[in-house]
């Protein structure tokens, strides 16, 4: 556990130029162009009827959402109820059209007047969501029929369905529950084959909804670490939308939202080592980083970053150590 | 306790009832039901509630499971059973004659036959549809055979899928509706004592709950299916393909058998004098 946290921090590449102020590109974009999987230019979405945000207290909106996501990323979105986070995942996915901006994924214009009906589908085959409630995203009686319904959608002849929902399956590691009725199982499991049917449609980018917040620990584990397993083994592109820190803190990349805008973006350390602003939008950073910004304030003077218990433990020793 | 409904779901398995096209099976229902109204006498009743066992034991599931499915009706049962015992006038002496009540043989052979024929009906439609077949697979046989509908502008698909979503759900509302009844009962809500219409204005709280979940989950299932590239049956494939089978084609023919059986045992000349018979000797003789 710890060795590949760390082996996922070491690996990690500077983000500095994810977020792009106002549409101008720097020079760094440019050259990635052809690793850009999703990017937005000033995005803008408003529920309608409401003016500015005054938006009700579930729905807020978006404004000038500006980021670009590579492919093979692995981003936590980050933000308290109500910041606009899922807004944003609801119009990568057309489920939402933006009130003013664009959206480019695959460098597909998907806010083009002009858009059809076949690009949506396109769209929806290339970007999966992952919802919060597992029983309400789960359409058919019996486990692999579920897994199936995105493939079917997708009018795949029968023996690759077969073949797809039988992956899937075995990724998500519910093999043997594939004749099974999906209200005999547990939150995380359901969650798990609602990841499958999702898996199976092969998108390029599965975006995790609050899929998490609903499940208890062991499920949240689960669903977690089979986010991981699809962006390192499978390199799918995984956005996490989640309130939870310890969550945030195993991503690549840490994109804060408050109040509709981008406000942070930038490794898990980089985020999560400014305690003091998190607080400031009502959030938390990861216990870890809580408890050294605490006794730093105290006067202990410890150096360093620590995202996962073990490496605050590790740090705590060595001043202690230090002090010996 | 509500949970422990099993009319109306699916007991996964690979019995060859399991294994038999779905269509076979709606049209073997649709056969079944016809069988069971010809059946009029002891001898094509014994001869249908064997053939049920048969089914029962083929189709490989427990017959608590069976019994359990029936305990809804048995108030109905109860009711129209007695209902035929006490208003049926037969031909002979009655049996029993005290002030108004009088019955008669024909009434209790009545009553017997009627609990004996709406048990089969409920037993050998859920066995053939409900409980060997996924709902999935059910939609999917009717949707199939509604087809030529659908050059008529019948929005077949639409139908099928919007009723596979209902069975779908069932078991999770029935959940839902144990939980808000439990937070309304620790709230000190009574659901069991009081008149009719106190009782029926306790519902209320559950109601209101339930109807109002039920739109947030229809919304977000919404969102969900087409987030899944749903699209309604444009260019859409299935998993599984129905096919006829050998099996099929057995089924169909035995079950034709069946009915021709009981079609010719009903029509036995001595068919409600021989029941008569029957009981006469249970309550007289012994």
């Amino acid at each position: 556990m710890i060795s590949s946290y760390k082996k996922a921090h070491l690996s990690q590449i500077s983000y500095k130029y994810a977020a792009v102020p106002n549409g101008r590109k720097s020079k760094k974009t440019e050259k990635n162009m052809d690793n850009t999987l999703i990017r937005t230019e000033n995005l803008t979405f408003f529920y309608e009827g409401e003016d500015g945000f005054a938006d009700t207290a579930e729905q807020k909106g978006v404004k000038n959402i500006n980021l670009i996501v590579n492919r093979g990323e692995y981003v936590a979105i980050l933000g308290h109820n109500g910041s606009g986070k899922s807004t944003l995942a609801k119009l990568l996915n057309m489920i939402l059209s933006p009130t003013s901006g664009k959206i480019f994924i695959d460098g597909v214009d998907i806010t083009r007047e002009d858009f059809t009906e076949d690009g949506v589908f396109d769209v929806r085959r290339k970007v999966g969501m992952v919802f919060q409630n597992p029983d309400n995203q789960l359409v058919a009686t019996v486990v692999e029929e579920d897994v199936a319904f995105g493939p079917e959608n997708l009018g795949l002849p029968r023996e690759e369905i077969r073949r797809r929902v039988n992956s899937a399956l075995a990724k998500v590691k519910m093999t043997e529950y594939a004749r099974h009725a999906p209200h005999k199982l547990s939150g995380g499991q359901k969650q798990r084959v609602a990841i499958a049917g999702i898996i199976a449609m092969k998108p390029d980018v599965i975006i995790f909804d609050e899929s998490t917040a609903m499940l208890d620990p062991i499920g949240r584990r689960d669903v977690i670490d089979i986010m991981k397993e699809l962006n390192r083994n499978e390199k799918i592109t995984v956005i996490n939308i989640t309130h939870y820190m310890d969550e945030a803190a195993g991503a690549d990349r840490v994109v804060v939202i408050s109040e509709g805008e981008i406000v942070m973006d930038g490794t898990p350390r980089e985020v999560f080592s400014d305690v003091k602003r998190l607080h400031k939008m009502g959030l938390e950073a990861p216990q870890s980083s809580e408890l050294l910004t605490e006794l730093n304030s105290l006067g202990l003077g410890i150096q360093g970053e620590a995202l996962t218990c073990e490496e605050c433990v590790e740090l705590l020793l060595t001043k202690l150590d230090g002090h010996r | 306790m509500i949970s422990d409904i099993t009319l109306g779901q699916f007991f996964p398995g690979y019995s060859p009832l399991h294994k038999l096209d779905p269509r076979t099976k709606i049209i073997l229902a649709v056969l079944a039901i016809v069988t069971v109204f010809l059946a009029n006498n002891t001898a094509s009743f014994v001869f249908l509630t064997l053939i049920t066992l048969l089914l029962i034991s083929i189709s490989r599931i427990s017959l608590d499971v069976i019994i359990k499915g029936i305990k809804p009706i048995l108030f109905i049962l109860i009711f129209t059973s007695l209902l035929n015992i006490f208003m049926t006038e037969g031909r002979g002496e009655p049996l029993v004659d005290v002030w108004i009540i009088k019955i008669y043989t024909e009434g209790i052979v009545r009553a017997i036959f009627m609990a004996l024929r709406v048990t089969l009906l409920i037993v050998l439609t859920s066995m053939l549809l409900t409980y060997t077949t996924s709902p999935i697979a059910l939609t999917d046989g009717l949707e199939s055979l509604l087809s030529p509908l659908k050059r008529i502008g019948v929005p077949v698909h639409t139908f099928a899928m919007m009723m596979s979503i209902a069975l779908r759900f069932i078991p999770t509302l029935i959940e839902e509706t144990e939980k808000i009844m439990n937070a309304q009962k620790s709230r000190g809500a009574d659901f069991t004592s009081g008149s009719l219409i106190k009782r029926a204005r306790a519902l209320v709280p559950i109601l209101i709950p339930l109807i109002v979940s039920s739109f947030k989950r229809a919304e977000e299932l919404a969102t969900a299916m087409e987030s899944r590239c749903y699209r309604g049956d444009k260019n859409r494939t299935k998993l599984v393909k129905l096919e006829y089978r050998a099996r099929d084609l057995a089924f169909m023919a035995v079950s034709v058998l069946i009915l021709t059986a009981v079609a010719l045992l009903s029509t036995l000349p001595y068919s409600m004098s021989f029941s008569g018979l029957l009981l006469d000797i249970i309550f007289y003789k012994i």
